[in-house]
């Protein structure tokens, strides 16, 4: 140790000198950036009125004009970041006219410059930005960058300004196959890129259910996903049978979601299915679908060996109108034995409770009554529970 | 009291307004029950009225038969909508079991359901006579009457420069429009103002935009339709937002002449 | 003192002293140096990935995330032990999160106040019969409270169980893929679970746990469940706390995930994937801990499995929190940790140090975590001893002492600084000037006396696992202590 202490001493300047270094910079970063906040603070005043016209104007044929000001450099990248908000809460013509405007700003040929910067940082920041100005020409410039960059946040910034930008469907296509080959599962995030695209986004997803290749399978199912289109069902309708157990589920729920109709061999099959959580999915599809047909298998569902189907059922048949609580009242009263009925009852009885305290609404109203005098009818009188006049 | 009426010609509508409208003007609500059927005798509406009783004894109503029009008609003593209603569920026990019920039910109760004028009465009456649909249920009656034109607005939404946006643009097509940034504040306002539409976000401090519509249906007037304007895009969001009542439902981005046009068509 | 002295004199006792001091010496150097190397590797990692991760959050659009059909939901788990006071406002600002499909399950440990009471009437619950899953055993449920108006709301009431155990009933009931432990007196931003549901969908399969960034609230201005005004704490012991917090989440976290050996992610605000967590088991109860507790056990699960993995951090998603404010309470949270961090490391750790096995996780987090903190209050007072050995056998000068330090003084505080330069780099949430002089100096006055009483509450909570562990029978009360 006592050798070694020349070596401590220099190690200690050289320390000392890093510290230096290190507080320095912060406080440099930090008076640039309160500094850049009091510009726009200042700024937000200044543009109040500019603001105001553009507002105003968003409807009009007119051309958008440029502020009657000059900006450096700060107050022009805040106007920028105000009007990125705007595009994106306007569409149509509003959204239309906030482009040229930023082209009108020299915004975008700005951006296009950045993007062939050699500063990676440049780049990204210029591809984001080329982005939410949906600036088409770019596109094949950013697929470049989107082809060489490996794998991380970035790179769905790159590709979600692919997608904003998009021209047609060739583009894309072209984005979702190059962010394929990383053999990463994202496709939650990808059909929320694609979404962003200015293309027909139903035949895009339904395209890749039909395609056989497992990754764009399942992109397209994230895709359609909210979707009620009937076309989806028949897109889907291969994959009811996926031995990939997500994909099955995934195929189920959407298929009826937006199946207007249910052929029976397919309720047949779904209602009977060896797996729980479609036997669920089909429950409580076919209590949104609200239709009469269905109250047998509604019924049979309630002696299912799983009791969360048990339970989706008797909530789906109390829904089901009067016919639905008949059935559902003279369930309960075959099982009382087993056990089951008594936990249909409570089920029943629950429903009552719940809708007793909302009858100030129609609807609400007709249920309960419905439900109560269904109740009474089937089970012992004295047991009432509940008696509004 | 059951009275049969046959041979005579009967107007129906002009009867039942002068009953109602007496219960209705004494501060007595008053509930009315139509029925279609057919073949009906004395002896029917007698044994009807002893099973009625038997059912409900705290029952005082007095059944009518239009013979004319093969309406029946039951009318229930300071009763609401609610009791109202589920009579009817009895009754309509009763008149399918014995096979004469020809069509729809229709329930309603003054003034619950809405100003007992000879207008809405005739409209009650037609609903059963002239139904849109033949099948039997019971339907439960709605005022028809047109709301008024929507003049003042109230936008409810955290983001400022949206708020500020919609205010600025529907002041200009002349509405008279104020701001909320939160539930609180929408609801404050609400009760304050009684504003014609509301717009609101549906992701609010304090109050969210459901809480918001619940309270306002909870509060019973007629007026405050609600246009959602949100950046939710699930479809449960939708589902859960129209079935709180909401008159419509934009998605963010969106596009400002349609939220006009929308409006617009609120009022037709 | 005789005695010493006829020691002192004896030569050949002596020089086997000064052989043994001579040896330590060495041992302690090294000892320093590896864990101050393992500090600068871990820093240079986290000031290395802060643009990267700037640029990840700066333009991503969180507001368009956060409507979107595609974001996955996520059950939060809340636990809440006698919160009578805070429940309700803090419930209600869950239940206002900008974040597409979730529910908040709030589960009452058997309160003794009237935590079950304000919930059940604010929010007008009544009783339901729920199906539950029983993939975890827990303590018994006495029933589950939901009101339909109020539809992503649920609440467990169940007899006393611990922290652990509450957030297992939690799993039972939730209903989604994806489960976030919150803590019931922690502040969430209204974006802070949509950023984290960004983290996690760049890459779903692997990412088996998010944790998010907390930072402390005293003396900033809330309103409506936001934070309106970021201030620099007041108070000595939160002030001391926060540069702390700054130091370990900023300095150090964002490294340990860029290596993919992060140990833990904060019981305050974290994201798991469900079905990876019931498969080690849920969490583990009887003892604090279970939040690094279930982040080791997801590392054991998917290395032995072979399965990749991720465990990743988010320093943009912000959770605030309420730091001990008086000295009583602060020991006795650290006392906790130490109490809780030693379990670990015997139930968990030793079987997986060192062995190539275990990857980075075995070969640099847990050697770091048992060598540099769980036992670093033995060497820290080895070490004390030792110079005072010096010094009594006038092995060294003080020059020397002094020098070194310096050096490592200066080599800790440079850490310090680097985690404010991350901060100011790429969050800067402190607007004001005044704030970052008070950040330097606190993270200066750290070195004068909290860390070294952090070391102490360390061993007296080692002390306490020791003591406690002979009695193995009367559980300590888990309770949330402030």
């Amino acid at each position: 140790m006592f050798t070694n202490l020349n070596l401590a001493i220099y190690f200690l300047y050289v320390l000392v000198l890093l510290n230096v270094v290190f507080i320095a910079a912060i406080y440099i970063i930090k008076m640039k950036n309160i500094r850049k906040q009091q510009m726009i603070d200042r700024f937000q005043w200044k543009f109040r009125d500019y603001l105001t016209y553009l507002q105003v104007n968003l409807e009009g044929k007119e051309r958008l004009r440029v502020p009657p000001f000059s900006m450096n450099a700060v107050e022009k990248a805040a106007l920028q970041e105000r009007l990125n908000e705007m595009i994106d809460s306007f569409t149509g013509g509003p959204s239309q006219k906030l482009l040229e405007l930023c082209d009108d700003l020299g915004f975008v040929t700005k951006h296009m410059n950045r993007l062939q910067s050699r500063s990676y940082r440049v780049k990204v920041d210029a591809a984001y930005h080329l982005g939410c100005m949906r600036v088409k020409e770019a596109v094949p410039g950013l697929l470049q960058f989107l082809e060489t960059h490996k794998y991380n946040s970035a790179l769905f910034v790159i590709a979600r300004a692919i997608a904003r930008c998009a021209r047609d469907e060739l583009d894309v296509r072209v984005m979702v196959s190059t962010l394929m080959m990383h053999k990463k599962e994202f496709s939650d995030l990808l059909a929320d890129i694609i979404q962003e695209a200015n293309v027909d986004h139903a035949a895009l997803f339904g395209e890749y259910l039909q395609s056989g290749n497992p990754a764009l399978v399942r992109l397209g199912l994230a895709g359609v996903k909210d979707y009620h289109d009937p076309r989806v069902a028949s897109a889907v309708y291969r994959l009811l049978d996926s031995k990939d157990k997500e994909v099955q589920r995934k195929a189920v729920h959407i298929y009826l979601k937006s199946a207007h109709f249910l052929p029976r061999n397919v309720l047949n099959k779904l209602i009977r299915h060896e797996r729980v959580d479609i036997r669920l999915l089909t429950i409580r599809a076919l209590t949104e679908l609200k239709n009469h047909a269905y109250l047998n298998e509604m019924k049979e569902a309630l002696m299912d060996p799983d009791r969360r189907v048990m339970y989706a059922s008797a909530v789906g048949l109390l829904e089901l109108g009067n016919e639905g609580v008949e059935v559902l009242c003279g369930s309960a009263l075959e099982m009382k034995g087993a056990g089951r009925g008594e936990v249909i009852q409570g089920i029943i009885e629950d429903e009552i409770k719940n809708l007793s305290t909302k009858l100030h609404d129609v609807e609400h109203l007709a249920r309960y009554n419905a439900i109560m005098y269904t109740y009474e009818k089937t089970f012992d009188k004295n047991k009432r529970i509940y008696r509004i006049v | 009291m059951a009275v049969f009426m046959r041979d005579q010609v009967v107007d129906l509508n002009q009867d039942l307004f002068k009953f109602v409208s007496f219960k209705c003007v004494n501060g007595l609500a008053c509930g009315v029950i139509l029925a279609r059927c057919a073949n009906l005798n004395q002896k029917v509406l007698d044994s009807l009225k002893n099973y009625m009783n038997k059912q409900q004894p705290e029952l005082s109503a007095q059944y009518v038969y239009d013979d004319q029009n093969q309406v029946l008609s039951v009318i229930l003593d300071n009763w609401k909508l609610s009791a109202t209603h589920y009579t009817s569920l009895i009754l309509k026990d009763f008149l399918q079991d014995h096979h004469f019920l020809e069509g729809p039910i229709v329930v309603a109760s003054f003034p619950e359901s809405g100003e007992p004028s000879s207008f809405n009465l005739s409209q009650l009456v037609g609903s059963v006579t002239h139904p849109k649909k033949d099948s039997k249920d019971i339907r439960i009656f709605t005022d028809q009457s047109t709301g008024e034109e929507i003049q003042s607005i109230l936008v409810v939404d955290t983001d400022e420069v949206m708020r500020e946006f919609v205010r600025l643009r529907l002041e200009l097509q002349g509405y008279a429009v104020s701001e909320a940034k939160d539930g609180h504040e929408a609801l404050e306002k609400y009760s304050l103002m009684n504003p014609d539409l509301i717009i609101t976000e549906l992701n609010l401090p304090i109050l969210d935009g459901y809480q918001l519509m619940n309270q306002i249906n909870k509060r019973d007037s007629k007026s405050g339709k609600v246009i959602v304007l949100t950046d939710k895009h699930l479809s449960s969001h939708m589902n859960r937002a129209f079935e709180l009542g909401a008159a419509d439902y934009i998605t963010k981005p969106f596009s400002i002449s349609e939220l006009t046009w929308r409006i617009k068509k609120l009022n037709a | 003192m005789r005695i010493i002295e006829y020691y002192l004199q004896q030569d050949s006792w002596l020089n086997l002293l000064r052989e043994f001091l001579l040896g330590y010496g060495y041992l302690a150097m090294f000892y320093v140096i590896a864990v101050t190397a393992i500090y600068f590797l871990i820093f240079g990692l986290s000031i290395r990935h802060t643009l990267p991760l700037k640029r990840g959050f700066q333009y991503n659009s969180i507001k368009k995330l956060s409507g979107s059909e595609h974001v996955p939901p996520v059950s939060l788990l809340v636990p809440a032990y006698n919160e009578e006071l805070t429940i309700k406002e803090n419930v209600r600002s869950l239940l206002a999160l900008n974040y597409p499909e979730y529910e908040v399950i709030v589960i009452n440990d058997g309160s003794k106040d009237d935590t079950f009471q304000v919930l059940v009437e604010e929010f007008q619950l009544k009783k339901i019969s729920a199906i539950v899953s029983d993939a975890i055993k827990t303590s018994k449920v006495r029933g589950i409270y939901h009101n339909p108006e109020y539809p992503q709301l649920y609440f467990i009431d169940k007899e006393n169980g611990g922290k652990a155990d509450a957030l297992n009933a939690g799993i039972n009931l939730s209903h989604y893929p994806l489960i976030s432990t919150i803590d019931a007196d922690s502040l969430l931003e209204k974006d802070a679970l949509t950023r984290i549901a960004r983290v996690y969908m760049e890459n779903p399969e692997d990412t088996v746990a998010v944790g998010g960034n907390v930072r402390i609230v005293n003396s900033c201005t809330v309103e409506d469940g936001i934070v309106k005004d970021v201030t620099f704490p007041k108070k000595l012991l939160p002030a001391l706390q926060n540069v702390e917090y700054i130091k370990a989440f900023l300095g150090g976290r964002i490294g340990w995930s860029a290596v993919n050996g992060l140990i833990i992610v904060s019981g305050a605000f974290g994201v798991f994937q469900k079905e990876k967590v019931i498969a080690v088991g849920g969490y583990r109860g009887g003892y604090p801990g279970e939040d690094m507790n279930i982040v080791i056990k997801l590392h054991r699960y998917c290395l032995e499995n072979e399965i990749p993995y991720r465990v990743a951090f988010c320093p943009d998603a912000v959770c605030w929190t309420q730091a001990p404010d008086t000295y009583r309470i602060l020991s006795s949270q650290r006392k906790r940790w130490g109490r809780g961090n030693l379990k670990n490391m015997v139930e968990e750790g030793f079987s997986m140090v060192f062995r190539p096995r275990y990857k980075v996780f075995g070969m640099l987090t847990l050697p770091y975590n048992i060598l540099f903190e769980t036992l670093n209050p033995y060497f820290r007072i080895s070490g004390m001893l030792a110079i005072l050995g010096y010094w009594l056998l006038n092995m060294t000068e003080w020059k020397t002492l002094v020098v070194f330090g310096l050096v490592n003084f200066l080599s800790c505080f440079i850490l310090s600084l680097g985690a404010l330069y991350i901060e100011e780099t790429a969050f800067s949430r402190y607007p004001k000037l005044s704030d970052l002089n008070k950040m330097l100096l606190y993270s200066f006055l750290m070195f004068i006396g909290y860390r070294q009483i952090g070391v102490l509450w360390r061993l007296m909570g080692h002390i306490d696992f020791f003591r406690n562990n002979n009695t193995w029978g009367t559980m300590v009360r888990t309770n949330f202590n402030k």
